[in-house]
């Protein structure tokens, strides 16, 4: 079952398309990250998902209800935290986590113990006494404490220190066991969300560029360093899936984005007989940057055309 | 319902210290203008009073409506950066807490702070539910459109630039159009809050603001189209039980919440002797304008004076020093010279100072 469904869903601010014919499917369980860099639409898209904004088109569901009619029975189930959110600053952190309390019948006052040992949160602090940091924490303690089915996380890392960062993930993972809920988290740190994300989608420019699982990803896509022996350039050109191709020297390297060992290979002693090719795997952040580069050279020569 | 209250209260608290000054505000205006009814000081310069006590009016009613805005943006129905829309109350519990806990804390609450001031000054039953009604509808328009503009505006910014423009629309309209007769206030009122309640209703349903502004805006110069609503002064006093016995310096003659007092003699300022006096009565600006459309200026008594030896000089009509209105009590105190030119200085001074009022009903002596 999809938690998450989106079809065909746009919106825009003005005459700027911010989310382009977004077509998601998240099943349920295990942790999806939304990535691309600032402005992609990563956020947008978020609120879209909370009805917070409304879709230009398309239509999205959520919990297998559509979004412009989610309501408290899907509310109760949905754990929310954004940098943007407006936290009532005025109260005390105890004070706002009774206020949070009176919402959800589910709460779990042993989760909120552990949750604030664990989150190191000052109780007779107010919010707007708060570090950036700790006031992330204390909405996610206010998020997770009544065990939500679906977590939506939108930018929760920027401007967080490491330690800070470590905490919040640590609390989101140890809360529930792997598969007991999905987690969507819009980010652009990459790294942080590499550790623990099972699926990736990955927006650019208000559109879908990759939506894959982790490991599926991460193995077709390898750096390719090719020692060559005096071969000339290529006179062929050269497939599609190579990108950032650069040649200095007797080095020549790209990166391969349909990997597989057998072909790859092939395909490069067609074109370098007496080379020596070695493949590196890639972090998510590495294919990140290859895929914006790529999209970005793609717009120029589009928008040039 | 729980969750309701559970708003209601949390709003309480967030609105305890400005809702604590608020109330100081209204109780210590009410506590002083009762005191003033009391008062024999004839020093009091009540032309200054007036324009003071008309500015901690507008005070009083401009912080209930920001208070009102400041209640509705704490838990904003719509907006991507919406807390309380991301959380399990729906936005029709969300606008019964906003606007039950409206009512409560700045209708009812300053009605309850009013009613001791308003059972010592002898207000009768009828008196106390026209002052309570009065109260709530100018009040309760202020703090609608305070509500209305936290529902709808994005932060108080906007709401600093779109409230005077829409002010000053509404007026515009209301002063190119000229519409005679201009309707009675309680008729512009009633129809004001009218559109801010569609206003606050679609803003809770609908998140499409800029037709909610759209309707509201088209319901106020409506409304102000109509013509500038009026609320004349009204200086009469019901007929005097006692008309026979004269009021001496100091003292204060009572029916009900209507008073009269002969504060004492003073010097004008133009070199003439006058004699204070002081008339108190409930006060309803804008429902009074519903019990008569054409309210008299006038003292509907017969003010005579007469001194010791028998004498009746002659006054002039009353002169109108000031009025202080606030917390639906009406103030005013009148100058009463001798009329013609002036006997003399001491002649003058004698004359008045021995003199005694007469209060007696009349078809009413015009207010000059």
């Amino acid at each position: 079952m999809n938690i998450i469904e989106t079809q065909g869903l746009s919106c825009r601010y003005g005459r700027h398309e911010a989310v382009h014919d977004l077509d998601l499917r998240i099943p349920a369980g295990g942790v999806t990250a939304l990535l691309g860099p600032n402005g992609a639409g990563k956020s947008t898209t978020i609120r879209l998902l909370m009805n917070l904004i409304t879709p230009s088109a398309g239509q999205a569901r959520v919990l297998g209800v559509d979004t412009r009619r989610l309501g408290p029975a899907q509310f109760r189930r949905i754990g929310y935290v954004s940098e943007n959110q407006e936290l009532p600053r005025w109260m005390t952190v105890a004070r706002f986590l009774d206020h949070c309390r009176a919402l959800y019948p589910s709460w779990d006052r042993e989760l909120e113990g552990t949750l604030l040992k664990q989150l190191d949160l000052p109780l007779d602090r107010r919010l707007d006494q708060l570090s950036r940091g700790m006031l992330m924490k204390a909405s996610l303690l206010s998020s997770l404490a009544y065990r939500p089915e679906l977590l939506v996380l939108d930018e929760p890392f920027s401007g967080l220190d490491a330690l800070v960062r470590e905490e919040f993930m640590q609390s989101i993972l140890e809360v529930s066991a792997p598969g007991a809920w999905t987690v969507l988290i819009a980010s652009h740190d990459i790294e942080e969300v590499e550790r623990f994300c099972d699926r990736v989608v990955l927006l650019e420019a208000g559109r879908k560029r990759i939506d894959e699982n982790t490991e599926a990803l991460q193995a077709r896509f390898r750096r390719i360093e090719i020692t060559l022996a005096g071969e000339p350039p290529p006179s062929s050109a050269l497939p599609t899936n190579w990108h950032g191709y650069e040649r200095a020297g007797q080095l020549v390297r790209f990166v391969e984005s349909a990997y597989d060992r057998a072909e790859t290979e092939t395909t490069c002693r067609m074109l370098f007989p007496s080379a020596s090719v070695v493949a590196h795997p890639m972090s998510l952040r590495e294919i990140f940057i290859t895929l914006a580069r790529t999209g970005r050279a793609e717009a120029r020569e589009a928008s040039a055309a | 319902m729980n969750l309701v209250v559970h708003f209601v209260r949390k709003d309480r608290e967030r609105m305890r210290l400005p809702l604590v000054a608020w109330y100081a505000l209204i109780a210590g205006k009410a506590w002083w203008v009762w005191q003033l009814m009391r008062s024999s000081d004839v020093e009091l310069n009540l032309a200054t009073l007036e324009s003071v006590v008309g500015v901690l009016n507008g005070i009083e009613a401009v912080a209930g409506a920001l208070l009102a805005l400041q209640m509705a943006f704490e838990d904003k129905p719509w907006g991507p950066t919406a807390f309380a829309a991301t959380r399990p109350i729906t936005r029709g519990q969300l606008l019964l807490a906003k606007a039950g806990g409206s009512l409560l804390l700045f209708v009812v609450g300053p009605l309850l702070l009013l009613t001791p001031v308003w059972l010592a000054s002898g207000f009768s039953p009828g008196d106390l539910g026209l002052a309570a009604a009065d109260w709530a509808l100018v009040q309760g328009l202020f703090v609608a459109f305070g509500l209305l503009a936290g529902a709808v505006a994005r932060d108080g910014g906007q709401v600093m630039v779109a409230a005077p423009m829409l002010g000053g629309a509404a007026l515009g309209v209301a002063v190119y159009l000229r519409r005679e007769p201009a309707p009675p206030m309680w008729l512009s009122a009633v129809l004001a809050l009218g559109v801010a309640a569609i206003g606050i209703l679609a803003a809770y349903r609908s998140r499409r603001r800029m037709i909610v502004l759209a309707v509201v805006t088209l319901g106020l110069l409506c409304v102000a189209g109509m013509g500038l609503p009026t609320s004349p002064e009204r200086f009469d006093m019901p007929p005097w039980p006692e008309a026979d016995r004269p009021l001496g310096k100091g003292e204060t003659r009572i029916t009900g919440a209507h008073r009269w007092m002969l504060v004492g003699t003073d010097n004008n300022g133009k070199g003439r002797w006058v004699l204070i006096a002081q008339s108190a009565r409930p006060s309803y600006p804008i429902l009074d304008t519903l019990r008569t459309s054409s309210p008299p200026r006038a003292v509907a008594l017969c003010v005579s004076a007469s001194t010791e030896s028998g004498e009746s000089p002659p006054l002039a009509p009353p002169l109108r020093v000031g009025t202080v209105r606030a917390a639906s009590l009406s103030v005013t105190r009148w100058e009463l010279g001798l009329s013609g030119p002036s006997p003399g200085h001491a002649e003058e001074w004698r004359t008045l100072s021995d003199a005694v009022l007469r209060l007696e009903p009349s078809p009413g002596t015009a207010i000059p």
